[in-house]
Order: C-alpha cells, then structure tokens, then sequence
C-alpha cells in the first residue's frame, strides 16, 4: 500500500515536470522524426528474395539427400539460389567473409544438417533458417513414420514440393525503413536515459530533505526503495507509451504484429534502467556526477547498440564491443520481433536486461542499509 | 508520562561525539527547548528521537518505551518538522500533507479532515491546492509544520523552524506552538533565537558539545548564574540622594553612583522596585529614566560556554 503511494506520488511529479517530459517524451520524437527523415534514401525498404543465395555441402544419408533435394528444387523456385561447394572449410569460410551475397551454409552429414549462420544480415539468415527447420521438422517425422510404419509412407508426400511460399512471404514482407528502424531505436535510447529519472528521483529525495521525512513515517526502507523503481519505471513506461504512439500514428512506423513481446522487452529495459539510475543515485551523493557518468557512457552504448545505425553487419572488434553493449541485444531481439518473425533473442535480451536490474537493485538496497538517505 | 527519556546516550560520528553521555526526561505536556549554538547535537538529538540515527549506546524511551523494540510506535507518536523545510515543491499543499499522512496509514475520509486540519492550523487553507514551490519561505515552513502534524502525534519536535522568515510567519508559527501544546502536545523545540525559546518554552535544557550543561525553567536557568537584580535610575541631579536610605531598603546589595546613575544591585529574591522608586518620589528627586537588567538566557549561555549562541 505504502509502495503504491510512493510509486504514485512518483509518476505524478514526473508528469508535471516540464524537464522530464522535454526530455523523455518531446525530445526522441524530435530525434526519430529528424533522423527517419534523414535518412529515408540510405534505408532499403523492398527486400527481394532473390537476392538471397545459400552453399550447401552434401554429405547426407540417402534419404536425406533425396529430401534435401526437393528442398533446394522448391526454394529455387520461390528465388533462393542454392551453390553446392565441395570443401566445408570453404563454406565456412564464405560465410564468415561475406565473399558474396550469401545467407548461410548448410552442411549435410549423415542424417544430421548443420546451419552455419550469416550474422550479418538478419532478414536473409532469417528467411533460410525457418524454411530449413521446416523443413527438418517435416524430414523427421518422415523418418520416424518410415521407421516405426513403412507402409504408410507413400500416404506422406515425401518428395513434393512444399509449401515454403507462406514462410518466406511471412519473413521478407518487410525491411525497416529508416523511420521503422529509428522509432524503436530512439525509444530504447531514450529508456536508456530514462537512468537519469532513477538517479533523479533518489537524490531529489536527498536535496529536498523528503527522504529523511519518509523514513520519519512508518514507511519502511524496503518499501521507499521499490516505490521508487516501481513509480519511475511506470513513469518511464508511461512515457514510452506516448512515444510509440507517436511513432505508430504520426511516423506511421511499424512495430510488427507482435506488440506483446515487443512490450516485455521495453519492460525489462525500463527496468534495467531504472535500476541502474537508483543505484547510482545511492552511489553518488550529487546527482551531477552521477547523471554526468551516465551522459558520458549512454552515447557510446548506443552508438555500439545500434542506436543510430544498424550493427547487425559488424564484424570484427566493433562486433565484439557490440555485443556488450547491453542495449544492443534490446534492439535487436526488438527488430527481430517485427520484422523477421524471430524470438531468438528475445529471451536473452530480457534476461540480460533483469540480470543487470537485480545486481543494481541490490547494490543499491546495500548502500541504503546505511541510516537516513 | 515521560514524553521522552534518554539514558546514557551516545552518538558518534567517526571521531566526533555528536552526543556525549546524556541522560534527559521530557515530562508529557511541556514545551521543552533545545537551546546550543551551531553543531552542539540539538539536530543530532532529535533525528535520534525520531528514528533516522542509530544509537551508539545508551537508550531512549517514547512515551516509556523503548524505541528500538517498538519503532513503529515511537513514530506513529512523533512528528517531527524538520530543521531542512522537507516538502515536494511539485506537489500542491494539499498533496504534500495527503502523502505524509497516507505513509502513517491514514486513509479515506479520516485522511481528508486531518489534512484539512493540518492546513487550517497552519493559516494554509486557502491555498491548499497552491503548488508547494510557489509558496513564500514563511509559507513553506508553514507547510512543513502541517506535513509533521496531520497524523496527531503525541510528541511534535521543531528543529529551528523559525530559520530565515519574516517576523509575521514567526510569530504564527510560536503561536502555532502554543496552540499545539495547549490542545495536548509535548513539543520539543530547538533554537538559536534565545527571545522565542524565553517566550515559549516551559522547560530549556542548555547543549554544547553533545552535553546538556544546564536544565530548568527559564528562572532556575537564570539564577544558576546570578542571585541578584540590577535597576539603573537615571535622575537630574544626584546631589540629595542619601545612600544609606537606599541601602537600608530590604534586599539592596549595593549602590553605585556615577554621573547622573545610580545603580542598586538587589537580590533577586526580594521585590523592592517599588520602595526603591518610593525613596526617590518621596524625597523629590526626579527620574529621567529606570533600566532594569536581568540576566537573559544569552548571557547565561555565554558565562556557561564561554561563547555566544550565534557567532
Ligand atoms: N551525518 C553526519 N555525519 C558526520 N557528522 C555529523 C553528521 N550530522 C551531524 N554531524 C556533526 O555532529 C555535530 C552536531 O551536529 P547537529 O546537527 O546535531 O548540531 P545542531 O546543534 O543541530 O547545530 P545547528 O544549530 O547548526 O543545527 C556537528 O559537529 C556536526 O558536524
Ligand atoms: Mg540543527
């Protein structure tokens, strides 16, 4: 009950704050509108699926072979150009340098398909990848029905074509185009500044002397300390909201058919903010220093997370700094979320996110222990 | 009742003893005051009354219990107006009381009539729904004494909250004081301003360095360092005045006379003021002028200390 005071008191002040809603609210629509528009030409908007091609090495079992075959025959036709390549070293090795166009390197051994994955272009990799598991998923039960009952098996259209179309036009309907693509990188950098609300509201607890009054009253630590996160994350989250909104039906951007996810992921990165700021409002008695560390670091993380420019074609160190960058895994299980269908990262990026959150938390609720604010 | 009681307490900061050792009673429904220059642990004192120190050593008790064992009941009985005004300047007045109050437990209609009560003792009512940041310094500290008294609490603590106002808000809020104290509140009160805690309080204990050096009513304070009066009477001419009638007067000490004053030094415990006027009436010397000097509590602080209450 007392949390939940505190928490509303919290969200109130926040949107009352002429400086918190320029900041949160005012100041990543100017951002995603100026840098959609900026960069409309730069960003591809039709994505053609014949401009995908994939190498495959066959060392497969017989049946597999056969099946793998009619795989390649349907692809082909929907335009995925297949190269068989002879050495697997070689394949793998296109596929890390990129030699030309080519999404992935599918490596057939026994019974057994090997996926090496192109990480640099995540719509292509996508589009193979699914149409291969289908088509692993299909193979398998094949196998199993042909084993246990070989009777049935000519009832199962082994050797027909399948049915892929619906995958693929399901992957590749859509590229970000830049507005797409700013509007949720703006809106996951601007929660990455909302770390400055969490500093804010623990030290405007110490400059107003409130702190100290509240722990007067029969409010207890424990609930000060989770009002405070729960009241600066909904403020945080409130003032998404207005964002997205904006970018949905100003920007017309598209977020995906799936806005739930995408919702847990904003979540978790609203909470490993918060978390971030409450604890460096507790580390550092003058809300400069700290808000300053923040405003120093946040630019560099989001540079390296793709805020301003796609890192998915990174490689090399930049790739590896990259992948630290903690901001980078939000956007990209995000952008993998709406536009290519994909959840691999989706749980990764929320574990990371909260991973972080609660060792903030925690540190944060250790400095506390200490009396008064 | 003891309001407050502590025994044997400490208080250290590193190496410095913020309170050094104190024993101290606070009888229910007295104004009791603080009195001790800068950094002689009034503060310090009364955050540990109200929980947000820890105790070194020794104990304090909230209306005879201990507030370790029952913190909860040591603050529901405090309320506590911070030296530092201690509101949220993006809140109404209204509001900062409400939020207050709710973290006592206060609820629904109870909530609503002792936030209205808190703002109408304070002269605030009308401007209730005024954001607290657009409010005058005297206004603030108004609202920070209303944010210490909506729950009702048995015990009201002042730390300096006449700091920094015009004389009109200062004189509102001790008559504030008064009023709380006479609808049944022990109030403790701290202060550099010897005048207020003269007019106001009916007990004063005297702190230096975490010490208390002194405790009594303001009379008891005063005699501790004199036991007698001074009166100055100015007159036109000194040349009839007969020294022995005045000395022979019941409680005179001693006479001096310089230029055109006599100063009579009396004890304090006889009141002779009119006999001595009588002398001088009565023998038609005319008085230009009569200046009594009685110690106040400054110069009881300063011969205590050895130094001045405000530097
Ligand atoms: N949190 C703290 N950490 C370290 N020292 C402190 C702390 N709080 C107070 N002190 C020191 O303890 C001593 C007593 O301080 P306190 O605030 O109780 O004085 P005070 O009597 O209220 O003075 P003032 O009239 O200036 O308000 C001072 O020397 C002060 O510097
Ligand atoms: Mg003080």
């Amino acid at each position: 009950m007392r949390v939940l005071k505190i928490a509303l008191r919290e969200i109130k002040e926040n949107f009352r704050s002429k400086k918190a809603m320029v900041f949160m609210v005012l100041f990543p629509i100017v951002l995603m509108t100026i840098l959609g528009f900026a960069f409309s030409n730069t960003f591809n908007g039709d994505h053609k699926i014949s401009n995908i091609s994939v190498e495959y090495t066959d060392n497969g079992s017989k049946e597999l072979s056969k099946g793998f075959n009619n795989f390649v025959d349907s692809c082909e036709k929907l335009g995925i150009r297949f190269h068989e390549v002879k050495e697997i070293a070689s394949g793998i090795n296109d596929v890390r340098n990129v030699k030309y166009n080519c999404a992935g390197y599918i490596v057939l051994r026994g019974n057994n398909i090997v996926f090496y994955k192109n990480d640099r272009d995540f719509v292509d990799t996508n589009i193979v990848e699914t149409i291969l598991k289908t088509f692993v998923d299909r193979f398998n039960v094949v196998a199993v029905v042909a084993k246990e009952n070989p009777q049935s098996l000519s009832k199962i259209n082994v050797s027909g074509n399948y049915d892929f179309a619906e995958i693929v036009s399901l992957n590749s309907e859509r590229q970000p185009s830049s507005y797409d693509y700013y509007s949720i990188t703006m809106l996951t950098l601007i929660i990455l500044y909302g770390s400055i609300s969490g500093i804010y509201s623990i030290n405007s607890e110490r400059v107003r002397n409130t702190g100290n009054r509240m722990l007067t009253t029969l409010a207890k630590k424990h609930e000060i300390l989770l009002g405070k996160i729960l009241g600066s994350s909904l403020s945080v989250f409130l003032q998404s909201i207005l964002v997205f909104l904006y970018s949905r039906f100003i920007l017309k951007a598209y977020w995906g058919n799936d806005i739930y996810t995408i919702t847990l992921i904003i979540i978790s990165e609203i909470i490993f903010s918060i978390s971030l700021g409450i604890c460096l409002g507790f580390l550092f008695k003058n809300s400069g220093v700290a808000s300053g560390i923040v405003n120093a670091i946040i630019p560099f993380i989001a540079f390296l997370g793709g805020s301003y420019f796609s890192v998915d074609a990174a490689v090399g160190l930049f790739k590896n700094l990259s992948d630290i960058s903690p901001i980078k895994w939000t956007n990209s299980a995000i952008l993998n979320v709406a536009f290519a269908n994909n959840y691999n990262d989706v749980l990764l990026a929320i574990i990371i996110n909260l991973a972080c959150a609660f060792v903030f938390v925690f540190l944060a609720a250790y400095l506390f222990r200490k009396e008064a604010f | 009742m003891k309001a407050v009681k502590f025994e044997r307490l400490t208080k250290r900061f590193g190496d410095l003893v913020a309170i050094d050792n104190v024993n101290l009673e606070i009888e229910e429904g007295e104004i009791y005051g603080f009195l001790g220059p800068n950094g002689a642990g009034k503060s310090t004192a009364i955050n540990i009354i109200c929980g947000l120190l820890k105790i070194d050593s020794g104990k304090v008790y909230v209306m005879e219990r201990d507030i370790k064992r029952e913190p909860d009941f040591a603050k529901m009985n405090i309320g506590v107006v911070p030296q530092d005004i201690a509101i949220y300047g993006e809140l109404s007045a209204y509001e900062n009381v409400s939020f207050f109050a709710s973290l006592y437990g206060l609820k629904g209609r109870e909530l609503k009539e002792s936030v209205d009560m808190a703002l109408e003792f304070v002269g605030l009512q009308d401007k209730a729904n005024w954001m607290a940041n657009k409010f005058s310094g005297g206004m603030k500290r108004r609202l920070n004494i209303a944010c210490a008294i909506a729950h009702k609490p048995k015990i009201i603590i002042l730390d300096e909250p006449t700091v920094g106002i015009d004389p009109q808000s200062r004189n509102h809020i001790l008559e504030s004081v008064k009023k709380l104290n006479e609808m049944g509140s022990t109030v403790i009160y701290t202060s550099h301003y010897m005048e207020e805690v003269e007019a106001i309080c009916t007990k004063i204990s005297i702190i230096d360095h975490g010490k208390i050096i002194a405790e009594g009513t303001k009379e008891e304070l005063k005699s501790i360092i004199t036991d007698t009066n001074t009166v100055m009477i100015t007159v036109t001419s000194v040349a009839n005045i007969d020294e022995n009638k005045l000395k022979a007067i019941n409680g005179v000490k001693s006479i001096d006379i310089d230029e055109n004053t006599v100063k009579i030094v009396s004890y304090r415990d006889v009141s002779n003021l009119d006999k001595i006027i009588h002398y001088f009436t009565s023998d038609g010397i005319a008085i230009k002028n009569i200046e009594t000097q009685t110690p106040d509590l400054e110069t009881v602080f300063l011969t205590l200390t050895g130094r001045k209450l405000r530097d």
